[in-house]
């Protein structure tokens, strides 16, 4: 290879001799294997853990598990081997991780990213000029660009482009820049390595490690010694996803629902702990390296308590602030320093910032194919380059404290450093919510909520604030600010087997967090379910759900739900389905076509009902019932034969209960109804079929349907005249007002709006003579755990207005894994399955009162068995 | 100028501007000063600065890092090449 290079550094540490001494036998053959059993076994636990908490995605649990043998052949080969094998073991781990089948096939999108990055390698390579070089990259890259823009040229290369460029777009600036400064050794099985780091097919984001460090820091101190830190970071690295899945979970993320100064605040600091995944990923991507003897710094370094800007950019993401120091801010320096160090300081941290904002929308056209300014991109990084300008000018004019020793510090110090860090966090969590929100109208929530303060919320605040200056005090010292590649300092003595029991019996209690599943407090059973699940929250299945029948914002979609959305085939529900109508309803199912729906053709019938043709008179002897729901009791993604409606009706038919001689389920529900507009339905379509009977299918998506439709008819000035517009008025909405602010002042009114629609739906009901029956069905999934609490809101209106009640709670208790009754990973509506299961649940609870000799239900009490679970939410 | 001279010099410098009111005796040829964080980024570049003005030599972007500047042996040994490569 050209560019061999290689002068020694002046104080390079020499590698080889390092690794010679520390193979070395110090603690005798039976010490060192037991040793090196222990780590293992450590090992072990990690992989366990993340197959049991579901970390991250199948692959990367693959990747572990291969990881896991390729550390115990790797350690045991001779030296010169060991290098060469990691690059295999990346590359192969490359091939199969991205591979969507067990086949050769299968392996295609593999082995075009490694040919692609073997491409690159070889340009940095050729026997030309270091600029001529870089604009044979230059020319690669836009060819890539181009793919990239079209990635739907190549479906079956979709997977490729994220890695890709995760794996390429800062490395090779990196690769490019120490190729010229000759600043570490350069050799074929290097280059593989770093660009193809094991890991890194699972990560589309992934540290910035540097190459120097990456190669300078290869086995440089004990192996034991390296490998049981790299365990410690990831047993770190996991304890932060399982931290931020609590976080995504169950903090207040929802900005619809911020109604008080107590909500925003959680708000705003959950946002900012949302980066626990970036962290988290991190520590277990770098500590997976450190196992195969790349002995890296750490990635970050508590930055919750820094306490300062300068300091915090020092401690998050330190890579990344290293790689921007030293392709951007020192050349930048050292251009502009005739004009004074400290203009050359601020004027370079400004370059320094603009570049970081620039490589983020680069590395998001790459991740998402997109490329977007967002103004809250911009403004994130234009305060943030401000205030750490600011700084950086005061310690370059003032100077910092700085210490040999330890020193005594007084009360005044200690307060000091606590109010710092208060002020840091507190600026940094309101600059991560302004990165986070996605309009004006979300700022303005906040503040509206902010103000709306009692004595607890001032009490939970100051507690809190408290409590993150004294964690600065006390945890907050930082010795580190680099990670390029010199060896660790050593604080403390490295005591081997204290560290692997601490690390076992960590592992060993997370393991025994999963037991607690069986404990029958629902709480419990949550937090559970939320640890061990990677699954969707409230707000994102919100959005995917959204994504059904609205545009969805993809820039600021959960990457998860967009890259689900994107799994979605096309054509999978056809538009032809739907027709618009006027007023409330907005939309309802084309009369007489068969179309896609969710995978599979739904046929309607002249009525627009997704069912079979009745006649508009109800026939003699007959015992007619009309159903409203919405998608779900469509039957999206089932064939016409196999939705719950057909299958009760045609069982009600075959096992006579004895109210009639024929027995019809009218089907008119329509995806995206909220309960509003299914009453709305009945009121305008359902009446005209003279039912006997109403199922109206309440569930726990209505809430936000609702307040969506809520939000859309006022933005179109639609809202039925009434009750509804009188809420309205009494909430501040109305026409020209964002949907967003209109849903969150209707949040307050949910439970008044749910008493009006269920009596407005008995009344009408009764009116005409007709039975009603609120009917609960459960959802497929409950990601967002919300199911309990929407269930009791609106099993509440359903007791206040009398309606026979009907439980369809226990229809999928006997589905151990649910998401074998769903249709596909983007769509979780029931498969025939979770029909079957519907129907039977249904069949089982409707029959009682279709008996000759059915009494009505008491009026004060749901009709069917006590919805004990609902009451239990109350 | 031999490298003690110059780890004198620099050292001096380091205590003076960096380190003041620290024992001197603590700051040895071989303490980390960037890996450390006794020298953060923003030192460094005055560090920079210093050493081009006192030995009058220039230093390029690059060698603006811990493996050139960690340590006064270090930093004695880049000064050296730059002023033997004059």
């Amino acid at each position: 290879m050209r560019g061999e290079l290689i002068i020694p550094p002046p104080s390079a540490p020499d590698v080889a001799e390092a690794a010679a001494r520390h193979d070395a036998p110090a603690h005798g053959t039976f010490g060192r294997h037991a040793r090196f059993g222990a780590i293992a076994f450590q090992f072990f636990l990690i992989v366990l853990l993340t197959y049991a908490f579901h970390l991250e995605s199948m692959t990367f649990g693959r990747v572990m598990a291969c990881a896991f043998g390729g550390f115990v052949i790797h350690h045991y080969l001779p030296r010169r081997w060991r290098l060469p094998f990691f690059a295999l073991l990346s590359v192969g781990g490359t091939i199969l991780g991205l591979a969507p089948e067990q086949s050769l096939f299968g392996l295609l999108p593999g082995s075009v990213l490694v040919a692609i990055g073997m491409i690159v390698i070889g340009a940095c390579h050729l026997p030309l000029t270091h600029s001529r070089r870089i604009a044979v990259i230059c020319v690669l890259v836009a060819a890539l660009v181009f793919l990239r823009a079209r990635w739907d040229w190549f479906p079956m290369l979709s997977g490729v482009w994220p890695v890709l460029g995760s794996m390429f777009v800062f490395r090779i600036m990196i690769y490019l820049y120490d190729l010229k400064h000759r600043a570490a050794e350069m050799s074929l099985s290097r280059a593989i390595a770093y660009f193809f780091m094991l890991p890194n097919v699972c990560f589309p984001l992934f540290p910035v490690v540097d190459y120097k460090t990456f190669v300078r820091t290869y086995y440089n101190d004990d192996p034991e010694r390296i490998y049981q830190s790299g365990i410690v970071w990831m047993m770190r690295g996991i304890v932060q996803l399982l931290l931020y899945r609590l976080v995504y979970h169950f903090a207040p993320l929802s900005i619809a629902g911020v109604q008080d100064a107590g909500d925003a605040v959680g708000f705003m600091v959950a946002t900012y702990l949302l980066y626990l995944q970036v962290s988290g990923r991190f520590h277990l991507i770098v500590g997976l390296l450190l196992m195969f003897g790349f002995n890296l710094p750490e990635t970050h370094h508590r930055y919750l308590l820094a306490s300062s800007f300068t300091d915090f950019w020092r401690r998050i993401n330190i890579y990344w602030k290293d790689f921007i120091m030293k392709l951007f801010f020192y050349p930048a320096f050292f251009a502009l320093r005739r004009i004074g160090t400290v203009r050359a300081i601020a004027l370079g941290t400004l370059i320094a910032f603009f570049a970081t904002w620039a490589l983020h929308v680069w590395q998001w056209f790459w991740l998402l194919g997109v490329v977007d300014f967002k103004w809250q991109d911009i403004s994130f990084w234009t305060i943030l380059a401000l205030l750490v300008m600011v700084n950086a000018i005061r310690e370059a004019v003032a100077g910092r404290r700085r210490t040999l020793t330890k020193r005594r510090v007084d009360l005044t110090t200690h307060a000091l450093t606590a109010l710092k860090t208060i002020g840091t966090f507190v600026t940094i969590c309101a600059l991560w919510t302004l990165w986070y929100c996605g309009s004006a109208d979300e700022l303005r929530i906040l503040a509206e909520s902010l103000v709306r303060i009692n004595g607890a919320h001032v009490a939970a605040i100051a507690g809190g604030l408290a409590l993150i200056g004294i964690a600065g005090v006390l945890f907050g010292g930082s010795t580190r600010e680099s990670s390029e590649g010199v060896a660790a300092v050593h604080a403390a003595p490295f005591r081997f087997w204290r560290t692997a029991g601490l690390m076992t019996a960590n592992g060993a209690l997370l393991l025994a967090i999963l037991g607690a599943n069986r404990v029958e407090d629902p709480t419990a059973q949550r937090v559970v379910k939320a640890l061990r699940e990677d699954q969707l929250n409230a707000r994102d299945v919100d959005w995917q759900r959204r994504g059904y029948y609205e545009e969805l914002d993809v820039v600021r979609a959960n990457q998860r739900v967009w890259q689900t959305r994107r799994s979605e085939p096309d054509g999978w529900i056809s538009p032809r389905l739907f027709v618009d109508r006027e007023g409330f309803l907005r939309r309802s199912i084309a009369p007489s076509v068969s179309e896609m729906l969710c995978g599979t053709v739904a046929t309607t019938n002249r009525w627009g009902m997704r069912d079979r043709d009745y006649e508009k008179q109800k026939p003699p002897a007959t015992y007619r019932i009309v159903l409203l729901g919405s998608s779900h009791e469509v039957g999206s993604g089932v064939r016409d034969r196999e939705t719950f409606e057909n299958l009760v009706e045609d069982r009600l038919n075959r096992e006579n209960p004895g109210m009639a001689a024929r027995y019809e389920i009218l089907n008119m529900g329509v995806g995206g109804y909220g309960a509003l507009r299914k009453l709305y339905k009945l009121i305008y379509d359902g009446f005209e079929f003279s039912p006997d009977a109403v199922l109206f299918f309440i569930c726990g998506q209505d809430r936000e349907f609702d307040l969506e439709d809520l939000a859309m008819s006022s933005w179109r000035d639609q809202i039925p005249e009434g009750f509804l517009q009188d809420v309205c008025r009494r909430a501040g909405v109305g026409r020209g007002m964002s949907q967003l602010m209109i849903r969150h002042r209707l949040q307050a009114h949910v439970d008044e709006i749910y008493e009006w629609m269920f009596k407005q739906l008995a009344a009408e009901c009764a009116n005409r003579g007709i039975r009603v029956f609120a009917v609960w069905r459960p959802a497929t999934v409950d990601p967002g755990f919300q199911e309990p609490t929407r269930r009791a809101e609106l099993v509440r209106g359903v007791e206040k207005a009398g309606l026979d009640f009907i439980d369809l709670d226990a229809a999928f208790n006997s589905v151990a894994d649910r998401d074998t009754i769903v249709l596909a990973p983007w769509d979780d509506h029931a498969n025939a399955t979770g029909h079957r299961l519907l129907a039977d649940e249904l069949f089982a609870r409707l029959v009682p009162y279709l008996r000759k000799s059915a009494p009505r239900a008491d009026p004060a009490r749901p009709a069917s068995d006590p919805p004990s679970s609902a009451r239990r939410h109350d | 100028m031999s490298p003690e001279e110059i780890k004198s010099t620099v050292r001096t410098h380091i205590l003076a501007e960096f380190l003041p009111g620290e024992d001197p005796a603590a700051l040895t040829d071989s303490t980390p000063l960037v890996s450390t964080g006794i020298l953060d980024s923003i030192a460094v570049l005055g560090l920079v600065t210093y050493l081009e003005s006192k030995f009058g030599i220039t230093l390029e972007a690059h060698e603006t890092d811990a493996q050139h500047l960690n340590t006064l042996t270090d930093i004695a040994r880049l000064v050296q090449s730059k002023l033997s490569a004059a």
